[in-house]
């Protein structure tokens, strides 16, 4: 069959956002692509999609104890990493 | 539980992702008289996980869920007028001499009136946030998903003439994640869209496409369906409450490009 003249979707809501904001967002949103992928889709999946850590363990098919390394060890280091930009970032 | 068992789980406290046993035993540690950084810890992680919140850019609500929201705060006056209609009749009937039984009788009956009246409304309003809620979380996840470099983005084209619905899939094989949005009016009355997983010749149901508050169509892939590779994602419409298995025309297809 084919397929007809197609209609972009409407993207989400715009947001609103000041100067500050968006540099906080994006100084944090660099910290998390520093995290090595498991540790960073631990935190993902426990943060956005509010899975407990053994819906975590049951999807990405790992032992429950690795998961809660993984979430231990990527937000000690994303704390770090952004105290690390703090400090860099300071006159 | 120890401190240092403690702080081995602090992030996943902070978050509220502790299954309910294991928070219960870290919540009850902390009542504890004294602690090797057992706040500090919690502390930091909280954060932190703050700090990963603000990664998102905000996002505004429709104006559709505050309008819903607003309608239900303005029908409060007629309440009102008719609390105040009551309390003329009160008046008269104490002005009558209908005092004492029959006047507290009827105060109870407007009482119980009133406390139904809202609890109804908070009920409304508690459904109403709680779906905007679930829309927002499948948004949050929708952004974490594109934010990831392998995350795949799947058109789904529409496979009839004149259709006037448009999709997208985020899938993310590795952290067996998948997202559908759609653009479009909803499923005629007595219809549902059904999304499909095709895996060979296999058309394994995903679920049904409701229409969120804000307008949008979202849907969140059922991990079990992405255990294996899929070939395709689809979308049916069938007669309301949807089917086992495709039974009406094809709306939309998009094939997962195999990296």
């Amino acid at each position: 069959v084919a397929a007809s003249a197609r209609e972009e979707p409407e993207p989400l809501p715009l947001p609103i956002e000041s100067a500050v904001q968006r540099q906080d967002r994006e100084r944090v949103q660099r910290a998390l692509a520093t995290l090595p992928a498991e540790q960073r889709a631990a935190i993902e999946l426990s943060y956005f999609a509010g899975l407990t850590q053994r819906e975590i363990a049951e999807r990405l098919g790992d032992p429950l104890g690795t998961v809660k390394t993984r979430v231990r060890l990527a937000l000690e280091k994303l704390a770090a990493l952004l105290d690390d930009e703090k400090r860099n970032a300071l006159p | 539980m120890t401190c240092a068992e403690f702080k081995e789980i602090a992030a996943l406290l902070a978050a509220g992702t502790l299954d309910p046993p294991e928070r219960s035993a870290a919540e009850q540690h902390l009542g504890e008289a004294t602690h090797e950084g057992c706040f500090e810890a919690l502390r930091r992680a909280s954060e932190t996980w703050d700090a990963v919140g603000r990664s998102l850019p905000p996002v505004r609500p429709d104006e559709r869920v505050w309008q819903g929201i607003a309608g239900r705060i303005e029908a409060r006056p007629r309440a009102a007028a008719v609390r105040t209609w009551a309390g003329w009749a009160v008046a008269a009937a104490l002005a009558l001499g209908l005092v004492g039984v029959q006047g507290a009788r009827i105060r109870a009956e407007r009482r119980a009136a009133e406390r139904a009246s809202a609890s109804a409304e908070r009920d409304q309003c508690a459904r109403d946030l709680a779906r905007a809620q679930g829309e927002a979380a499948l948004q949050r996840e929708a952004l974490a998903l594109l934010a990831l470099p392998s995350t795949q983005v799947v058109a789904l084209a529409p496979q009839q003439a004149g259709a006037n619905i448009t999709a997208r899939a985020l899938v993310n094989l590795a952290s067996r994640a998948a997202v559908l949005y759609a653009a479009g009016p909803p499923a005629p009355e007595g219809k549902d869209y059904e999304l499909w997983v095709i895996r060979g010749d296999k058309k394994l149901p995903a679920g049904l496409l409701r229409t969120q508050p804000s307008g949008a169509i979202l849907a969140r892939i059922d991990p079990a369906l992405l255990t294996e590779r899929p070939d395709a994602l689809a979308v049916t419409m069938e007669s309301a409450g949807g089917a086992p298995q495709p039974l009406g025309p094809i709306v939309l297809v998009g094939a997962l490009p195999h990296t």
